[in-house]
């Protein structure tokens, strides 16, 4: 088991080095010798293309000891693929290669592996550098294109009526592209405290107060306190820019979230050659600016679980303070795979959006935003309209 | 039967008048329908329920529950100010036509609970 750094100073966090074991330059097939290595979805290992020999790195948490015991978890704990993108970071990484010395050139913006130009060897980038392209773990893709595309293919047949016609026509499920997108995986460790007011029904009648009726309650009203102790598992956030806003301005980013959650307990060390096949985005956002968002969350978490304690309350609880104390954090990046599907529509009035559908490539759960064809489903609900409000005016003389 | 006066009660049950809201319902069915299918389309209010979805537990839970008053004949069905299923860190807008439709659907949903 690798413990986290204890070299931190006082209040500084400590730092666990998920790259440890990892390398630069050619990777090679422990029975072969190859670098020619792909992913085989199937079986959800990495194997070489010339012996077929499988093989896939080791789980995260095991190899570092970090599964379950959040109860000991204390300070705060920052993988290495986590730690702050350098402002003047490195892009561009320069390999001598292992196999025929020659110089070859990887730039991290486009991709973590290259080919060396003269002996053909694969080589890759897997220790991490201060960019935040190589992150502490990754989830293989568990669902393989072919298993993807009718997925994307049925979510969008059952929503073709009231879809724009150029989106019908300029549809097709096989654009489908398997992406690794960044996020942050949290752990945490803390003690809370919740006062509050909360109120249960005695009962409900009607009163009548001259022409009017009216229905009224009664309700005891209590003073309550709960105080216990919460351990979070996997609170998963986006750490891109771009993904962080679910406004839906421009994008149906929200799309993306609404698939969550991956499981996180398969996530294995990274390994450039997962990527072969896949395009991937890089987390372009620290710690210290997801820190507000993870503590709101942490907070819904908190008082969702506690509503556990205060079931008898059944005409609600108004929490007055919520104190949340965390007594201990621990931050890893991952790359999580997602199937995507992506529309850009440009409307008649020069605005865009784009739209996505998008498949969770462990669960398959999928989710989408399909342009609607707004002269349609207003004229169709000027038609329901119609015959609500016939049937609104027979019910009002009836009754 | 006895006549009602002022103030006595008619009815003590724990149904609600849906009968009565139903023409009002019907009177809002086309922009419901619009707003159903937009939603089903779009779905613009679809996100990660992070704060049910997320693994957690609570551990050497204490609590204290002190009686303060009995409050009668209140009009409203739920306590003011209950925020024990607010969710504040879902980063969805409050604004704009996804929202609104959103707070109608909700609304129908109760006057016809």
């Amino acid at each position: 088991m690798t413990e986290p750094s204890a070299e931190s100073a006082e209040g500084e966090p400590r730092i666990l080095h998920t790259d440890t074991a990892a390398t630069d330059g050619l990777a090679k097939c422990a029975r072969c010798g190859a670098t020619d290595i792909g992913f085989d979805i199937t079986s959800s290992q990495l194997r070489c293309r010339f012996c077929r020999y499988q093989w896939q790195t080791a789980s995260v948490w095991e190899k570092f000891g970090i599964e379950g015991g959040l109860g000991q978890l204390s300070g705060m704990v920052v993988g290495s693929g986590a730690a702050n993108i350098a402002a003047d970071a490195t892009e561009v990484v320069t390999f001598k290669c292992g196999a025929c010395g020659a110089q070859v050139v990887v730039d991290t913006r486009d991709a973590t592996q290259a080919r060396c130009h003269w002996c053909r060897n694969y080589l890759s980038v897997n220790q991490q550098i201060d960019n935040g392209v190589i992150p502490d773990m990754l989830l293989p893709f568990a669902l393989d294109r072919d298993t993807a595309v009718p997925k994307i293919a049925n979510f969008v047949g059952k929503r073709r009526f009231f879809a724009h016609p150029r989106f019908r026509r300029e549809f097709s499920a096989e654009n489908v592209m398997g992406v690794y997108l960044p996020y942050m995986n949290v752990d945490l460790n803390a003690h809370a405290t919740l006062r509050g007011r909360g109120e249960h029904q005695l009962r409900s009648y009607t009163i009548k107060r001259g022409k009017s009726r009216k229905r009224v309650y009664d309700a005891s009203v209590y003073r309550i306190t709960r105080d216990f102790d919460i351990h979070i598992n996997d609170l998963t956030v986006e750490s891109s820019q771009e993904r962080m806003d679910l406004e839906g301005s421009h994008e149906s980013n929200n799309i993306i979230n609404a698939i969550m959650p991956f499981d996180m307990n398969h996530a294995v060390l990274y390994d450039a050659n997962y990527l072969a096949g896949f395009s991937s985005e890089r987390r372009d956002m620290n710690i210290a600016g997801l820190t507000p968002l993870v503590e709101t969350q942490t907070k819904d978490v908190t008082r969702n679980l506690a509503n556990e304690t205060v079931k008898y309350y059944d005409r609600g609880v108004h929490w007055r303070s919520q104190d949340v104390d965390l007594q201990g954090q621990r931050w890893l990046s991952a790359y999580l795979p997602v199937w995507l599907y992506s529309y850009y529509e440009r409307k008649s009035n020069g605005k865009s959006f784009l739209h996505y559908v998008a498949v969770n490539g462990r669960t398959g759960k999928t989710m989408g935003s399909v342009p609607v064809n707004q002269g349609r489903l207003v004229l169709v609900s000027a038609a329901v309209q119609v015959v609500c409000t016939a049937l609104a005016i027979m019910f009002a003389l009836v009754v | 039967m006895l006549p009602a006066t002022a103030g006595q009660v008619l009815a003590s049950s724990g149904s609600g008048d849906v009968v009565s809201h139903l023409w009002v319902v019907l009177l809002f069915g086309g922009f419901a329908f619009y707003s159903y299918v937009y939603m089903r389309y779009r779905n613009t209010n679809k996100r990660y329920h992070h704060e049910s979805q997320t693994p957690a537990s609570l551990h050497h839970v204490r609590g204290r529950d002190d009686h303060i008053r009995t409050v009668r004949k209140v009009s409203n069905r739920r306590t003011p100010h209950a925020n024990n299923h607010a969710v504040a860190g879902s980063r969805r807008s409050r604004q704009g036509m996804d929202a609104m439709m959103g707070r109608f659907q909700r609304k129908v949903r109760r006057a016809i609970r």
